[in-house]
């Protein structure tokens, strides 16, 4: 039975509705006058409808004798018919209107994606203080206008002006969506007006990180407000989440902004004595950027700090990196014959180092392996600047200045000759 | 007429009044009543009223038809927070509903350019440019960034250029630009570009940054220019260069590279000195020389043009202080590197090194394995170790033999210094009973090797030996006698005649290599010990040594009264007659062949016989078979084989040169018959082949005797080939004594007569 009544309602019902008027009133109307009609059948109600047009007809008659009567008629005709365009045109006006807004935030979106923020701020301005009803489509536009003008205040500096836009927003019914980007920008916003108390301003990124956790922005601020207060630790895992929530495009940056976090952490756990805390930092980021040289590094200085000058060497030696050198050297610098050159080397055993052991042994006075050991760096990595800067300082160290000099002068002539002609 | 014509355009003119005023009636009529005035004004109203909300009705259908516009509005604000992921799946459907939305679709390549797909992210913004004719900056700007993203470098300085052109006080495009030329290798323009960039900008660290990449970029534009030859354009663009940096390190180098193209070393170092780097940071830290203010005013001048930082990106060029997987300027990811990497290479065998440096005897073993193998330059290092080397050095001599090794000749390289420690390495090698077991089974000795090895000292060792003239010690009284034989001195040697018995003396001559011993003998004078005692000696077997210096030596004939004192002997001959060739030899060669008589000829016919032998030596050899006269005939006969060779012209040639004497051993040889005939016994009667060349012999001896020979023998002959031969050569003979001439000169014979 349903199926019968779905084919009737298709195949006969369907071109009646197309044809209806879509106004109800219409509708009601054209239902309205088969009925009129049948009831015309009654006498008693004909009767009495000609007797209320008989009257309408005497009242009108003495007003169609004067301009003034044909006047006043005129005018209450039109009134009528106003007032009925009016019940009849009502919601389409309404539509009108609200499609009106949706066109005005469309066209600033799109002025907002051709940087062109002035023109962008007028139309979202416009969108924001519209008194019409918002389009069915998108009913929250007016709150994404504000959300909008709050972040084109903030990337303009006007803290104050973002917050008062954000002030304006009501939370209720936003999608998720803009809800999350109200609560990145209500922070983004405090933050950078900055008269916000530190606790508030935590309480109120912690709150936005908890509805949505994960958030890079807001971790991002939480690491930004941690690192301003010193708590490092607490830093480094806003920093973490950051790291795990960032785009693609934007991986390797934040992967080296948690490695400094962390690496920075070691390095206060290793001043404060925490060698353990110090190493599990460093192991960490040894993990995190296995290639990067800054966990070895603090690897190498919780060794040194325990004691373990050769395990330290070993640590700052397997980062092949500058660095490591760095810390190799300013070692031997501060502790001349920690290691016995061979040590060194063994442990570090790099091209570079090679320049370190000349060095070593010329500070010991060997000048022989000093200078033995400089050449061996020469033959292996040319007269680099390096090379030349070493192997002068050794020749000096062995008092050979006149020698350091034009070892010096070699290196530079090699730098200063055309590509290809160094050999 | 002219009356009619002028009343009817008054008439007509009335007519119209009167109808004008007739109209004018009628709208006078209706102004009259208001409400139709009112009507009129209404439905004007109402008309514009519908034009007007036609209009924005079809604007607003035109926001409508915009499908999926929530997900467009959410995917703008989720990618303004962030949530790229999220406004990625969101436009990836606006873009499905609605495919022309370009606002979409330039997001959606922003997202995609975020979410590190710039490939993706260069499609959609292509498709914007291509397929819906969208040339806006905007988008010239994502396709430049995503072209070089993925490397186009080349190809983004297009839409680059056209965006910085449309907008040429944007920072970006400008920032785009300028990474794209530096990319592709456009220094110059980038240079240009880096200028109008960081005038856009505020003044700070960033427009420092710029500025100093920007003179790089000028820079390495005056390199190019400059390994091209074109110094002047070099200049200008250095100029350019320093007027925003006031010199970096890389114009210093540049500033210097021109100094030395344009005005030679001297231009360059003055230059060099008077350079003002302005580059607040120091130098990277790993130079320590550069670090200290004490330093040499070199190492301060190579301060001024090396890098201050040790990492560089190698797009952007920036110096950095570490290895970081995105360079902080540019952004580009896997481009940083360190300025000089070889300095981080690993060392595959750090104890080789430490062994090099401490010279130990780990290290001196591998050099003598590299020497083993033919090194020329472990050779060189291992004589430049000296003394340090010595025990090692000789334990491989003794190993590799006491030949002329190249570890003999590595210590005699490292000269008498060695001298205790080769004595204190030999002493010890004698106490070692392994190493004593070892020379007895192995090739060398100690005692050979030291010998071998003194022999390559001067007079300086001299001292050292004098002192150890007394010794007994069998090996090392071998030593001392090869040192003095080494030294090649006879006054010097005399001592070693007033220590030592001259057999043990002989028996290390014997021993001495050939270019030692001949070097020695080349000094020796009659009257001396050594030519009358000891070279004579039949002990002393090396003849072809003294041979060999006779040219050279100080007292030559006492040295040839030595060989002929030592007499005949194969090796000897041999050697003299190979000297016949040789004129600083030839005579000594001739007087010692002469010397040793008749025990020679043989040799020398053999020599003359055999054809592989240069012609010059057989025809000298010619000539003294034929000073040797008739005695040789026999021998020579026997050189004919049983059938006709090459060397038989020769060898008649030789038999008549010997002139009449040798008519009658001739005739015998004729009659005699050869050897083969001999051995043949019943087979063969007899080889004809050799009385023919002995009747052509006769015949080219010709005369009375010969003529008298021949006729013998023709008579005696009863082969009657052998016979024809006779009276053909016999023939021959009448008739060139009729015209005068030589028999044989006639007689082509085939066998090549009389060369």
């Amino acid at each position: 039975m349903a199926r019968l009544g779905d084919l009737f309602s298709r195949a006969f019902w369907a071109p009646v509705k197309a044809v209806m008027p879509k106004n109800p009133w219409l509708r009601i109307l054209i239902i309205g006058i088969p009925i009129l009609l049948v009831m015309a059948l009654l006498e008693p109600v004909f009767g009495l409808l000609e007797k209320a047009v008989d009257l309408i007809v005497r009242l009108i008659a003495p007003l169609m004798e004067t301009s003034g009567g044909r006047l006043l008629l005129l005018n209450l005709v039109l009134l009528v018919l106003v007032v009925i365009a009016f019940l009849v045109l009502r919601s389409r006006l309404r539509k009108l209107f609200s499609g009106l807004i949706l066109r005005r935030h469309l066209d600033g979106i799109g002025q907002l994606l051709d940087d062109e923020s002035k023109t962008a701020r007028d139309s979202f301005r416009r969108v924001a203080k519209s008194k019409a009803l918002p389009p069915s489509v998108f009913p929250q536009i007016r709150e994404d206008a504000k959300l909008k003008l709050a972040r084109l205040s903030i990337d303009r500096g006007q803290a104050n002006e973002a917050i008062h836009w954000l002030t304006k927003i009501k939370e209720t019914g936003m999608p998720k969506e803009l809800k999350r980007s109200l609560a990145q920008l209500r922070a983004r916003s405090f933050l950078a007006q900055g008269e916000i108390l530190d606790e508030s301003m935590e309480a109120e990124l912690r709150a936005s990180l908890e509805r949505f956790p994960g958030d890079p922005v807001l971790a991002g601020l939480l690491r930004s407000q941690m690192l301003q207060a010193g708590r490092l630790e607490e830093a480094a895992r806003a920093q973490e989440l950051v790291f795990k929530n960032s785009p693609v495009s934007s991986r390797e940056h934040e992967r080296q902004r948690l490695l400094e976090d962390q690496v920075r952490c070691g390095d206060e756990a290793l001043s404060k004595g925490e060698l353990e805390l110090a190493r599990s930092y460093a192991k960490k980021a040894q993990k995190l950027a296995p290639k990067a040289p800054e966990p070895g590094c603090l690897l190498g200085k919780v060794s040194v700090a325990k004691g373990d000058a050769l395990g330290g060497i070993r640590e700052w030696g397997r980062t092949r990196s500058a660095a490591g050198f760095e810390l190799l050297s300013g070692l031997l610098d501060e502790h001349p014959g920690i290691v016995s050159p061979r040590e060194l080397l063994e442990a570090c055993p790099m091209e570079g180092t090679v320049l370190l052991v000349a060095r070593e042994y010329a500070r010991q006075g060997d000048t022989r392996r000093a200078e033995r050991a400089a050449r061996a760096a020469t033959r292996n990595l040319g007269l680099t600047p390096s090379t030349a800067a070493v192997l002068a300082e050794v020749l000096e160290l062995c008092g050979r200045t006149e020698d350091a000099r034009s070892i010096c002068q070699e290196a530079v002539k090699r730098l200063v000759a055309p590509e290809g002609t160094n050999s | 007429m002219p009356q009619y014509s002028l009343a009817l355009p008054l008439m007509l003119a009335l007519q119209d009044e009167s109808q004008a005023s007739n109209e004018m009636g009628f709208l006078e009529r209706i102004a009259a009543e208001p409400a139709l005035v009112q009507l009129f004004l209404v439905v004007v109203g109402f008309g514009l009223l519908w034009l007007v909300f036609g209009r924005l009705a079809r604007r607003v259908k035109e926001a409508e038809a915009r499908a999926a516009v929530r997900d467009y509005l959410l995917a703008m604000e989720q990618t303004l927070s962030g949530d790229l992921k999220g406004a990625a799946t969101r436009l990836q459907r606006v873009l499905k509903e609605d495919p022309e939305n370009s606002h979409a679709r330039y997001l959606y390549g922003l997202v995609l350019s975020d979410l590190g797909d710039p490939a993706e992210a260069h499609k959609q913004h292509l498709q914007l440019q291509r397929g819906m004719g969208m040339e806006s900056p905007r988008n010239d700007k994502a396709l430049a960034k995503n072209l070089l993203a993925v490397g186009h470098a080349e190809e983004a300085v297009e839409p680059a250029a056209r965006a910085a052109q449309k907008l040429p006080d944007d920072r970006e495009a400008l920032r785009l630009l300028f990474r794209a030329q530096l990319a592709a290798g456009y220094p110059e323009e980038a240079g240009g570009t880096g200028r109008r960039l960081a005038h856009l900008l505020p003044v700070g660290d960033e427009q420092q940054r710029v500025l100093e990449e920007s003179s790089e970029a000028y820079a390495l534009a005056a390199k190019v220019k400059l390994e091209a030859g074109d110094a002047q354009r070099a200049r200008g663009l250095l100029d350019r260069a320093g007027l925003s940096s006031g010199g970096s390190w890389q114009i210093g180098r540049l500033q210097a590279q021109l100094a030395l193209v344009e005005g030679g070393e001297h231009a360059m170092w003055q230059g060099l000195d008077a350079l003002e780097v302005k580059d607040s940071s120091q130098p990277a830290s790993f130079l320590p020389v550069l670090r200290e203010s004490g330093a040499a005013s070199s190492a301060r001048v190579l301060a001024k043009l090396v890098p201050k930082k040790p990492y560089r990106c190698q797009v952007c060029m920036g110096e950095l202080l570490g290895p970081l997987p995105l360079c902080p300027h540019c952004g580009t990811a896997g481009r940083v590197d360190a300025v000089e990497p070889l300095l981080f290479r690993e060392i595959a065998s750090p104890g080789r090194i430490m062994d090099a440096v401490e010279e130990n005897r780990a290290h001196i073993a591998r050099l003598l394995e590299q020497v083993a193998e033919g090194d020329q330059e472990a050779e060189g290092e291992l004589g430049r170790l000296g003394e340090s080397a010595v025990e090692e050095t000789l334990a491989y001599a003794v190993e590799h033999g006491s030949g002329d090794s190249a570890f003999v000749r590595i210590l005699q390289g490292m000269g008498a210094a060695i001298m205790p420690a080769l004595f204190a390495a030999y002493r010890k090698r004698k106490a070692d009973w392994l190493a004593r077991f070892g020379e007895i089974i192995g090739r060398g000795s100690s005692a050979a090797v030291v010998g071998r090895v003194v022999q390559g000292f001067g007079e300086e060792a001299l001292p050292q030996f004098d002192e150890l003239l007394g010794t007994e010690d069998r090996d090392l009284r071998k030593i001392i006698i090869d040192y003095f034989i080494g030294l090649g001195d006879p006054k010097t040697f005399m001592r070693v005649h007033e220590k030592f018995p001259p057999v043990e003396v002989i028996h290390r001559l014997n021993e001495t290599p050939e270019v030692i011993l001949r070097k020695f003998l080349v000094g020796a004078k009659s009257g001396s010990f050594l030519v009358e005692m000891l070279l004579p000696d039949p002990g002393f077997y090396r003849d072809l040594d003294v041979l060999a210096v006779i040219p050279d030596a100080a007292d030559s004939p006492a040295l040839e009264a030595v060989l002929i004192h030592r007499g005949f002997n194969r090796s000897l001959t041999t050697q003299l007659i190979e000297d016949l060739v040789d004129s600083r030899r030839y005579g000594t060669a001739n007087r010692l062949l002469d010397s040793f008589g008749d025990k020679t000829i043989e040799h020398q016919i053999s020599a003359f016989a055999d054809l592989d032998r240069p012609l010059e030596l057989r025809v000298e050899l010619g000539k003294r078979i034929q000073s040797m006269g008739a005695g040789v005939v026999d021998k020579l006969c026997d050189c004919f084989g049983s059938v006709a060779t090459g060397l038989d012209g020769q060898i008649v040639d030789a038999l008549s040169s010997l002139g009449r004497a040798a008519v009658g051993p001739l005739c015998e040889a004729y009659s005699q018959g050869s050897l083969l005939e001999k051995f043949a016994g019943p087979l063969v009667n007899r080889y004809n082949h050799r009385r023919v060349m002995i009747v052509r012999a006769l015949a080219a001896i010709a005369g009375g005797p010969a003529e008298r020979g021949l006729e013998a023998l023709r008579r005696g002959e009863t082969d009657p080939n052998l016979k024809l031969r006779l009276a053909q050569a016999l023939h021959q003979m009448s008739e060139s004594k009729k015209s005068g001439s030589k028999p044989g000169s006639e007689d082509g014979g085939g066998h090549g007569q009389a060369r």
